[in-house]
C-alpha cells in the first residue's frame, strides 16, 4: 500500500517529467476557426486546407489538404470527407501536425459553408507567417526557399608576391527570393589584399535563379606552399523571414617561390662568471646571419646593470648616454662577426648582462620590412671582493702616510744614487 | 775627532780608495751605499784623482763629488814625465778641491809606484800638501809584480825615490809581488790586495780615534813613522774563531799578515801594535810576552788595546823599517830594467838609418 507521502512525491516527479517533455515540444493551439464557403481555402504557411464539397443537408464536408510546391504546383497530401465533429490531421513541415475539425455546417441558398477549427501542434505560433482564407479563384501565396550558391574563383597556382585576381559570384539556386542578403569575405592566412575592383556585399535581394558578381579583388601571397583561400559566407532570409546561411567551398592555392629572410643568431659570452670587484671582464657577442637576405639596421643594446661600468669595446660598439650598443647598417647573409667589449663591475653582487638584438629585413614581398627582436643574456655573473678592497675601507691618511714614506725612500734612493753617479 | 784626508791617485790608488769606502759601510753589499752609512770613527774625506775617466767610472762606493778627473785623453800611458806635466797644468784645480774640504790632522796618499798617473802625481801632490799645510802626509805605495815589465819597474824606482824626497812623513809599502801569494786570477788577486790594504787602513784610522784600554794615538803613530828609513809596512791578522791572542799577534807579524816582505825582527825600527777584541780573548800576559819579544828586537813598541765586545781578536802592527832587503832587490831589478829600456831606445835610434834608405826615392813618382 502506498503511503500518502510517497504518492505526493510520485505525483511531483511525474509533473516535473511532464514539464520537461512539454518544454521540448510545442503544445497544441488553435490557429483559427474559419468558415469556408465551398471552393474557398485556408492557407497556413505553405499548406492549403480546401473545402471542396460542403453539404449542410448531408452533414458532410470534403476537405482536401495541399502542400504548395511552387506557384502553380500543388501537391495533395491528404483528403477526407468529414462529418460534423470529425477531424483530419496532416504533417506540417518537419515536426508539426495540423488537426482540422469540422465543427459545423451552414446551409445557404447558394453554397453551404463549413465551420472549421484548426489546431496546430509541434510548431511555434510565431513561425506562422500566413494564416488566412484564400477566396475562390485567388491564388494562394507561395513563399519559396532561397539557396545562395557562392562561387569563388582564382588561379590554383600563383607566384609568391605576384597579385592574382579572385572573383566571387553568388547565384540563387533556390525557389524563393533571398532578401536581406549580406556577404562576409575572408582572404585567408598568408594572403594580403592588393586591390579591390568590385565590392558589393549587400544587403541586397536576389530572386530565384538570379546570379550576381559580388566581389572582385586582387590578392598577393606572402608565404610559399599551400595556402587556403578564405571562404565567403552569406546570410539571407526568405520572404517569410526565415534565415538561411551559405558558404563558398574551400579553395587551396599552390604558392610558388621563396620568401627572403634574414636569420641573425646571437650568442653572448663572458670570459669568467666569477671575478673580483674593479677587475675587468671581457665579453663577446657573436652574430651570424644564416638567412638568405641582409639584415638592415642591426642593433644590439648591451644592457649593463647598475654596478657594472662599460670600459671599452671594439670599433663596432658605440656608447650613447653611457649605454653601449652595436650598430651595423647592413649585415649580409652568411656574414659573421664577433664583437668584444670590456666592463668593470664596481659593486659586489650577482649580475646579468643582457644583449638585445633587433633588426629588419625585406622579405621581398611585403610592403613593410619585417622586424625581428632577440635576446641573449649572460646570467649569474658573481662579483666578489678584491683582495685589495680592504684598502678602500680606511681613511685617506692611512694610505697617505705609507705613500709619503715610500716616496721619501724613493727620493732618498735617487739622491744617494745621484751622489755616486759619475 | 780626527780630520783625515785620504787621496787615491791613479788606477791603483782609486781602487784602494774605493775599497776603503766600501769596507767603511761594513758590508759587501752593493746596496750599502744607498741604505748604509760609513762607519768612520774620524771625519774622513776621500778624494780620487785620475787622468783616465774609465778608472773613475769604475768606482762604485766613492761619491761622484770625490772623484776628480784630470782631462788628458785616457791616461798618461805609464809615462811619468807626461804625468808630471799634466799635474802641473792641473795642480791648482786639484789643490782647490783639497782646500775646500777644510782642515786636516793627517793625510794619506794611496798610489801605485809603477803606473802613470799615480806614480807621477803622488810625489807632486805630497810636495804641494807639505808646502801648503802642516799636517803629516803619509803615502801608501803599492809596488808592482816584478814581471809586469821594465817600464813599471823603472817607474817604481824613480817614483818611490821622489815620494821619499817630496817630504812625505812616511811611506807604507805594499808589494804586489809579495802579496800574490794569495793566489787566484789577476783580478781576484788585485781585488784581494786592495781589500787587504783597505781593511788595514780602516783599522788604523779606527784605532787612531778610539778610546782604548791602553792608548796609542796620532802622536804615537807619528813617532813610529818618523823612525827608521822613512819606510814602513803594516801587518794584520783577524781571527775568525777563538784563538789565543799571542797567535794572532804572531800571524800579524808573519808573512801571512804583512803587506811587504821583511824580517820584522831584523829590519824593523819602531812598531805600533794595536789589539782589538772581546776582553775575554785579550790575555794581557800573552800580549805583554809577545810585545816584549818584539821590543827586545827592534826597540820601542807602542801598544794599544781596543775592547770590542763579542769580537774575536784582531791585531794591526805598523812597522817602520831600518832597511829593506826586498827594496834593494827591487832597485837592482829596476836598474836592470832602466838599462834594458836605454838599450832599446838606442836600438831604435840606430834604426833611423832606415830613413836614409827611404830618402833615396825622394822626388820620384811611380811610372806605369
Amino acid at each position: 500500500m502506498i503511503s500518502g507521502k510517497k504518492l505526493i512525491a510520485t505525483i511531483f516527479i511525474a509533473l516535473i517529467i511532464l514539464l520537461i517533455f512539454s518544454g521540448t515540444a510545442f503544445g497544441s493551439f488553435k490557429v483559427d476557426d474559419p468558415t469556408l464557403t465551398q471552393g474557398e481555402s485556408y492557407q497556413i504557411n505553405s499548406y492549403l486546407i480546401e473545402a471542396t464539397l460542403v453539404s449542410e443537408s448531408s452533414g458532410t464536408a470534403d476537405i482536401r489538404i495541399y502542400e504548395i510546391e511552387s506557384v502553380d504546383d500543388f501537391n495533395e497530401i491528404e483528403r477526407k470527407m468529414l462529418d460534423v465533429n470529425d477531424t483530419l490531421t496532416f504533417d506540417f513541415q518537419e515536426n508539426g501536425e495540423v488537426e482540422v475539425k469540422l465543427t459545423g455546417l451552414i446551409g445557404r441558398s447558394t453554397l453551404d459553408r463549413a465551420e472549421l477549427a484548426i489546431y496546430l501542434s509541434g510548431y511555434s505560433r510565431n513561425d506562422i507567417h500566413i494564416s488566412e482564407i484564400i477566396d475562390y479563384g485567388d491564388d494562394p501565396k507561395f513563399v519559396g526557399s532561397p539557396d545562395i550558391k557562392i562561387t569563388k574563383e582564382a588561379d590554383e597556382t600563383v607566384e609568391i608576391g605576384e597579385p592574382f585576381r579572385v572573383t566571387v559570384r553568388a547565384e540563387n539556386v533556390g525557389d524563393g527570393k533571398a532578401v536581406d542578403l549580406e556577404f562576409t569575405d575572408n582572404h585567408g592566412q598568408g594572403l594580403s589584399i592588393e586591390d579591390t575592383i568590385l565590392e558589393d556585399k549587400g544587403p541586397m535581394s536576389l530572386d530565384a535563379g538570379d546570379s550576381k558578381t559580388i566581389l572582385i579583388y586582387e590578392l598577393k601571397a606572402t608565404q610559399p606552399g599551400e595556402v587556403e583561400l578564405g571562404t565567403t559566407t552569406a546570410r539571407y532570409y526568405d520572404e517569410a523571414g526565415n534565415r538561411f546561411d551559405s558558404e563558398s567551398d574551400e579553395l587551396i592555392l599552390d604558392v610558388e617561390g621563396t620568401l627572403q629572410k634574414a636569420d641573425v643568431s646571437i650568442s653572448h659570452t663572458v670570459e669568467s662568471k666569477n671575478i673580483e670587484r674593479n677587475s675587468r671582464l671581457d665579453g663577446t657577442i657573436s652574430l651570424r646571419n644564416d638567412g638568405n637576405t641582409a639584415a638592415k639596421g642591426l642593433r644590439v643594446d648591451i644592457e649593463l646593470p647598475p654596478g657594472v661600468e662599460f670600459v671599452s669595446g671594439d670599433d663596432e660598439i658605440e656608447t650613447r648616454g653611457g649605454n653601449p650598443s652595436i650598430y651595423i647598417e647592413s649585415f649580409s647573409q652568411r656574414q659573421q662577426i664577433d664583437v668584444s667589449y670590456t666592463v668593470r663591475p664596481t659593486d659586489i653582487g650577482e649580475y646579468n648582462i643582457g644583449a638585445n638584438l633587433s633588426y629588419e629585413y625585406d622579405d621581398g614581398f611585403s610592403d613593410t620590412p619585417e622586424e625581428v627582436n632577440k635576446e641573449a643574456t649572460v646570467e649569474g655573473i658573481t662579483v666578489i671582493e678584491a683582495w685589495y678592497d680592504f684598502l678602500l675601507e680606511y681613511p685617506l691618511y692611512v694610505y697617505a702616510v705609507p705613500l709619503v714614506i715610500i716616496g721619501g725612500i724613493g727620493l732618498f734612493i735617487i739622491h744617494r744614487q745621484k751622489q755616486y753617479k759619475f | 775627532m780626527l780630520n783625515v784626508l785620504v787621496i787615491g791617485n791613479g788606477q791603483c790608488g782609486n781602487r784602494i780608495l774605493d775599497a776603503i769606502n766600501r769596507e767603511a759601510f761594513g758590508t759587501g753589499s752593493k746596496y750599502a751605499k744607498i741604505f748604509g752609512k760609513q762607519k768612520f770613527k774620524s771625519n774622513v774625506e776621500t778624494i780620487a784623482v785620475n787622468t783616465a775617466i774609465n778608472d773613475l767610472k769604475e768606482m762604485q762606493f766613492t761619491k761622484a763629488k770625490d772623484r776628480i778627473h784630470i782631462p788628458h785623453l785616457h791616461g798618461v800611458g805609464a809615462n811619468r814625465n807626461l804625468g808630471k806635466k799634466v799635474f802641473e797644468s792641473n795642480k791648482e784645480h786639484i789643490m782647490r778641491n783639497i782646500e775646500k774640504r777644510g782642515r786636516f790632522d793627517i793625510a794619506f796618499v794611496l798610489t801605485s809606484a809603477s803606473g802613470g798617473t799615480g806614480s807621477s802625481f803622488s810625489p807632486l801632490i805630497i810636495k804641494e800638501l807639505k808646502d801648503r799645510y802642516d799636517f803629516p802626509v803619509y803615502s801608501v805605495v803599492v809596488l808592482p809584480f816584478r814581471e809586469e815589465g821594465t817600464l813599471y819597474l823603472q817607474n817604481s824606482a824613480f817614483s818611490l825615490r821622489e815620494i821619499r824626497e817630496s817630504g812625505s812623513d812616511g811611506i807604507i809599502l805594499a808589494d804586489n809581488q809579495f802579496l800574490k801569494q794569495m793566489g787566484g786570477d789577476v783580478k781576484t788577486a788585485y781585488d784581494g790586495i786592495n781589500t787587504m790594504i783597505a781593511k788595514r787602513m780602516l783599522f788604523l784610522l779606527d784605532s787612531l780615534d778610539s778610546e782604548m784600554m791602553m792608548v796609542t794615538d796620532l802622536g804615537d803613530f807619528k813617532t813610529v813613522m818618523s823612525g827608521g828609513a822613512g819606510l814602513a809596512t803594516i801587518g794584520f791578522y783577524q781571527a775568525d774563531q777563538e784563538v789565543p791572542v799571542i797567535n794572532v799577534i804572531q800571524r800579524a807579524l808573519s808573512s801571512q799578515g804583512l803587506l811587504f816582505s821583511t824580517n820584522v825582527y831584523e829590519e824593523a825600527s819602531r812598531a805600533m801594535i794595536i789589539i782589538k777584541g772581546d776582553r775575554k780573548y785579550l790575555d794581557i800576559d800573552e800580549i805583554s810576552q809577545e810585545v816584549e819579544k818584539l821590543s827586545s828586537s827592534i826597540g820601542h813598541v807602542f801598544k794599544g788595546i781596543v775592547v770590542r765586545d763579542g769580537e774575536y781578536p784582531q791585531v794591526l802592527v805598523v812597522l817602520t823599517l831600518e832597511s829593506a832587503s826586498e827594496l834593494e832587490r827591487l832597485y837592482s831589478a829596476a836598474v836592470e830594467a832602466i838599462n834594458i829600456e836605454r838599450e832599446k831606445k838606442s836600438r831604435v835610434e840606430s834604426q833611423k838609418d832606415m830613413d836614409k834608405a827611404f830618402s833615396q826615392i825622394d822626388g820620384y813618382e811611380p811610372s806605369y
